[in-house]
């Protein structure tokens, strides 16, 4: 198998923060990831590719934070907007949340905001999508749906995610099954689900060890066979103790509709937005790219190419840069 | 015009039953109080979560709850009506909150307003025993710091310039105190002891009717309310007695 050649290529955008009044940081408090892309065309040496993305900074009070580009782009750029995007029709999420977590240390602040973040999600989504909750096993415990179904009113489940959150984080040194928990959610859906737009959402809440034996390629491809988008939301970003190459490498290749969405940083202040971008009709970002291979590459068919770019944060304060990974797909 | 007549009629009983009634103050500096819920955890607005409750009772001190009282005194009988400010203080009852602002935690004011009966076992001793029951109107929710920060429930608009860490003890406590109903009733039953014109009154309390302003049917609401509590009554004049 030839080796993957992943050109990293750098776009800055500049993005300026209008408050610029604003002494809050942004350090903790911005979300971001790559909703779409789409390779228009290609040749050998050129691809032009359409990436849709979002940013929040939860330091503003309008969500989107307003912005400029700028000119120092490493690669071709071609434009770059906000967009609305389109109308999507209601849709069914599972979201799966772990049997016992991993934990060494004192992270109660971890586990508090992890709760936070999954019954935001799970409220917003809610009544007008359907939701579920998944508890993963491990060996002496099989999966569980802990929600009567697939249910429009999350408040039945805020005590059960508090009691997963509040007294789940004991020392697991076992190997969660996970995979087959996943396996089991997608074929739950595909007999239950009412809307054909579906989405699996897993918390991250256990560390390399167990992730580095998820086949989690293979279970990808499964989704997308079945119209199922995997969403990996993560909220290490203050405790980088956590972060693995392996681990990261696998979480950043899905950051594409091709596969899923990887969010970084998820701030619960910013997730509320995350079901208004899988409903449509609200704002994103969407630019067009001229793409070139390196030197030593070319663009093959039936291959993907990792790219980065990078959104630059600014308040009076502080700058902040975002490195966002996205993925190619050479039809 | 009403409340004219009303002060006036007033006026006029006490006169004519003169040696009979008699004011004074009320104070209560130490409570032991018991807060449950319905449910084990307690979802709030902001999509966080506390333990609800501990099920254990908690001393406090609760130096501003301050009052005044009026009784009616008729051989063994007596009736007795207070108006009174008084500290709810349930800092403990919720052993994970994790205070990041120790300015803020659970604890809210009211107006309250018992009505009791009682009766002296020995009424012509100097120091008289005296049992006692009835009913307590809570009315209303006050934050409490210190007097020069008390403000209506209901005008709650906190400019809240600090950290989120910190606005969530704040965000906490405000949802808390507004879980509670703006009015409920409390059963009383005590004893006390009467020396000269001061007593000495340990009162148990619990809630008659429901606490919560709202019952959430996912979500923890109050479920119970006990309290016992040390209460001074004193004496300050009967303007109306005559001179043996």
């Amino acid at each position: 198998m030839e080796k993957k050649r992943v050109i990293t290529t750098i776009i800055t955008l500049a993005i300026v923060i209008l408050y610029s009044c604003s002494k809050e940081t942004i350090s903790d408090n911005f979300s971001a990831g790559v909703l779409s892309t789409e390779v228009y065309s290609h040749t050998l040496t050129k691809a032009i590719v359409r990436v849709r993305f979002f940013v929040y900074n939860a330091t503003k009070d309008n969500g989107l934070v307003r912005f400029k580009s700028s000119d120092k782009l490493s690669i071709v750029y071609d434009s770059l907007k906000k967009i609305t995007l389109p109308e999507q029709n209601n849709y069914s999420a599972a979201f799966i949340v772990s049997q016992g977590i991993d934990q060494e240390a004192n992270m109660s602040d971890y586990f508090k905001n992890c709760e936070g973040i999954i019954r935001k999600l799970m409220h917003t989504s809610t009544p007008n999508n359907e939701i579920m909750l998944v508890k993963s096993g491990n060996q002496n415990h099989p999966t569980e749906i802990l929600s009567n179904g697939l249910i429009r009113d999350a408040s039945e489940l805020d005590q059960t995610i508090a009691d997963i959150y509040k007294n789940g984080y004991y020392i697991a040194t076992d190997t969660l099954n996970l995979l087959k928990t996943i396996d089991s959610t997608i074929n739950y859906m595909i007999a239950k689900a009412s809307y054909s737009n579906r989405h699996i959402f897993i918390m991250v809440s256990r560390r390399k060890r167990f992730w580095q034996n998820i086949a989690m390629p293979t279970l990808i491809n499964k989704a997308k066979q079945n119209n199922i988008k995997i969403h990996i939301i993560e909220d290490d970003y203050n405790f980088n103790t956590w972060s693995n190459l392996t681990f990261r490498k696998l979480l950043l290749n899905l950051n594409s509709c091709n596969h899923g969405i990887y969010y970084e940083n998820a701030v619960k202040e910013n997730i509320g937005n995350i079901p208004k971008l899988l409903n449509g009709g609200t704002e994103c970002y969407e630019m067009l790219l001229t793409l070139n291979p390196t030197s030593y590459s070319l663009f093959t068919s039936g291959k993907s190419y990792e790219y980065n770019f990078t959104i630059t944060l600014y308040t009076t304060q502080e700058k902040k840069e975002i490195e966002v990974p996205f993925n190619i797909y050479i039809e | 015009m009403k409340i004219c007549f009303t002060i006036l009629f007033l006026i006029t009983v006490m006169a004519t039953h003169a040696q009979k009634w008699e004011i004074g103050v009320v104070y209560s500096p130490y409570s032991i109080t018991k807060l449950t819920f319905d449910k084990p955890y307690i979802i709030f607005d902001n999509y966080t979560s506390l333990i609800a409750g501990d099920n254990k009772q908690h001393g406090y001190f609760t130096w501003l709850s301050t009052g005044i009282y009026t009784r009616y005194n008729k051989r063994n009988y007596y009736a007795q009506a207070e108006l009174n400010f008084f500290e709810n203080k349930f800092k403990k009852q919720l052993p994970d909150w994790d205070l990041k602002n120790n300015n803020v935690f659970f604890t809210y004011s009211s107006v309250e307003m018992p009505w009791i009966m009682g009766y002296k076992v020995n009424p012509s001793g100097m120091l008289t025993f005296h049992i006692f029951a009835g009913i307590n109107h809570k009315i209303e929710r006050f934050k409490t710091v210190f007097f020069s920060s008390l403000s209506f429930t209901n005008f709650f608009n906190d400019d809240y310039n600090s950290t989120p860490e910190q606005n969530i003890d704040k965000e906490w406590r405000d949802e808390l105190m507004k879980k509670f109903s703006p009015y409920y009733l409390d059963a009383i039953a005590g004893i006390g002891i009467t020396y000269y014109g001061t007593t000495l009154n340990i009162r148990y309390e619990s809630n008659l009717t429901d606490l919560n302003n709202e019952k959430k049917y996912y979500n923890a609401n109050y479920k119970n309310l006990m309290m016992i509590r040390l209460s001074l009554n004193i004496k300050l004049y009967q303007p109306w007695k005559r001179k043996e």
